[in-house]
């Protein structure tokens, strides 16, 4: 079977709409590991489009603010600004399918969670994160799996932690296909489909192959014109437009 | 579309103070130069520049540019309580680095206000994309050093005599540095 796994779609229709066209004889089934809102202009576009397909979606804490004031509190000036914006704009459908998403889930590919399977608003972003999350994984904390796909950092990564319990970094290869072993245990990232941030303005996601345990990592451009036009058009931050434009 | 929501937020010192933070604006010119205009030079005497100096608050906000410098003003009942910016570099061996600099009213020190304004700064920093921040003032600048300990940053390096006083004394610097990946979005206000 093989799984496209999405991350942190942001509500930039323009690019769901360019991934969903580019899996679409790639995938047999969709994963979306939470963040369909935030930051961008088209949260119900994307929100519907999501109700629409076969795709299973777990809760980011983007989405979770729209129905939690005090996490949304939390939020930094910009971002705060997006979800009251979002909140106002949702219809009543929309917001209640997001605040009805789990935060993890068990899938047959693997964990699925938003930050890490400690919290929605955990980062893994560095080594000793990474290191704390695949031994518990080891341990069977969240269940058997060798597998844990995150998001919520933007950006594509596969942390490794090979049979002697060492961790590492995996560099992705450049035409984005690697093979994993199936005794070593894995975080993958697959980058951000609305919002990248790794300094490549590409929508990213990945095709987990569970049959001869493949991922692949791809990247693709969409119509980043229409998006930003959207974000002036709704007086949203200015700076969620150019950061589509350099990828941060 | 009307923009109902402002770039601000709201928040509650320990006392119960009402705050509100929000980036500096072309507007403020007037809002700012009063605040520095109501410290005293012992408050003043670490502020890089000579704020009491018209011409370079009007610098200031001539050259206003977020990329560069984000400014991110304290206020309360429409008074500017606090000035907190975040300096970064875009390209080169520092663009991953964040320097901060406050200064806070000290009527409203000791209450949970630079803590506030630091926590909004570090969550920027992760936002912008920087990976560390660093901060440096003087050693003897103990409430600084708590305050900034609080969150999240360790202090690196203490290099002596680095900064001069306002009499002309020798200072110890203290530089404090602090992973932003580690407490963005972990601190709640």
């Amino acid at each position: 079977m093989r799984v496209a796994v999405l991350a942190d779609i942001h509500a930039n229709i323009e690019a769901f709409q360019a991934v969903l066209d580019d899996l679409a004889h790639r995938a047999d089934r969709i994963l979306n590991l939470g963040d369909l809102v935030g930051y961008n202009a088209s949260p119900n576009e994307c929100v519907d489009l999501a109700r629409k397909i076969n795709m299973h979606s777990i809760q980011g804490n983007h989405d979770k603010a729209v129905c939690d004031p005090n996490l949304a509190e939390s939020f930094n000036i910009y971002a705060h600004k997006a979800i009251l914006w979002t909140k106002d704009t949702l219809t009543e459908q929309n917001t209640r399918f997001l605040c009805s998403l789990a935060e993890s889930y068990m899938a047959t590919c693997g964990l699925a969670c938003h930050g890490s399977p400690e919290g929605i608003l955990s980062y893994v972003e560095l080594h000793y994160q990474a290191r704390t999350i695949l031994k518990n994984m080891k341990k069977g904390f969240w269940g058997q799996t060798n597998t844990c796909f995150f998001g919520h950092t933007h950006k594509r990564k596969i942390w490794r932690m090979d049979v002697r319990g060492k961790v590492a970094p995996v560099e992705i290869p450049a035409n984005g296909v690697l093979s994993l072993n199936k005794e070593e245990v894995y975080l993958l990232n697959p980058g951000s489909v609305g919002q990248p941030r790794n300094g490549d303005p590409r929508s990213s996601y990945l095709i987990f192959d569970t049959d001869d345990n493949t991922v692949n990592f791809r990247l693709l451009d969409y119509d980043r014109s229409a998006t930003i036009k959207k974000i002036i058009a709704a007086n949203l931050p200015e700076f969620f437009a150019k950061r589509l434009i350099d990828g941060i | 579309m009307t923009d109902t929501h402002e770039l601000l937020k709201k928040g509650k010192l320990k006392d119960g103070t009402e705050v509100i933070l929000r980036p500096m604006t072309k507007t403020d010119r007037q809002l700012v130069g009063d605040f520095f205009s109501r410290l005293t030079p012992s408050v003043l005497q670490y502020v890089r520049n000579d704020v009491t100096n018209p011409q370079v608050l009007d610098k200031w906000f001539a050259q206003l540019d977020y990329k560069k410098v984000f400014p991110l003003l304290g206020l309360f009942e429409n008074r500017v309580v606090a000035d907190a910016t975040l300096h970064r570099v875009t390209h080169g061996w520092r663009k991953h680095l964040g320097n901060i600099r406050i200064v806070v009213d000290p009527e409203f020190q000791e209450k949970g206000l630079g803590t506030f304004m630091i926590n909004e700064l570090v969550d920027l920093a992760h936002e912008f994309g920087l990976e560390k921040l660093m901060v440096e003032f003087p050693l003897k600048a103990h409430g600084a050093l708590a305050m900034f300990k609080k969150n999240g940053f360790s202090p690196r390096a203490v290099i002596e005599g680095l900064m001069k006083g306002r009499h002309g004394e020798n200072l110890d610097v203290v530089i404090m540095v602090m992973d932003v990946a580690v407490y963005a979005g972990r601190i709640l206000p």
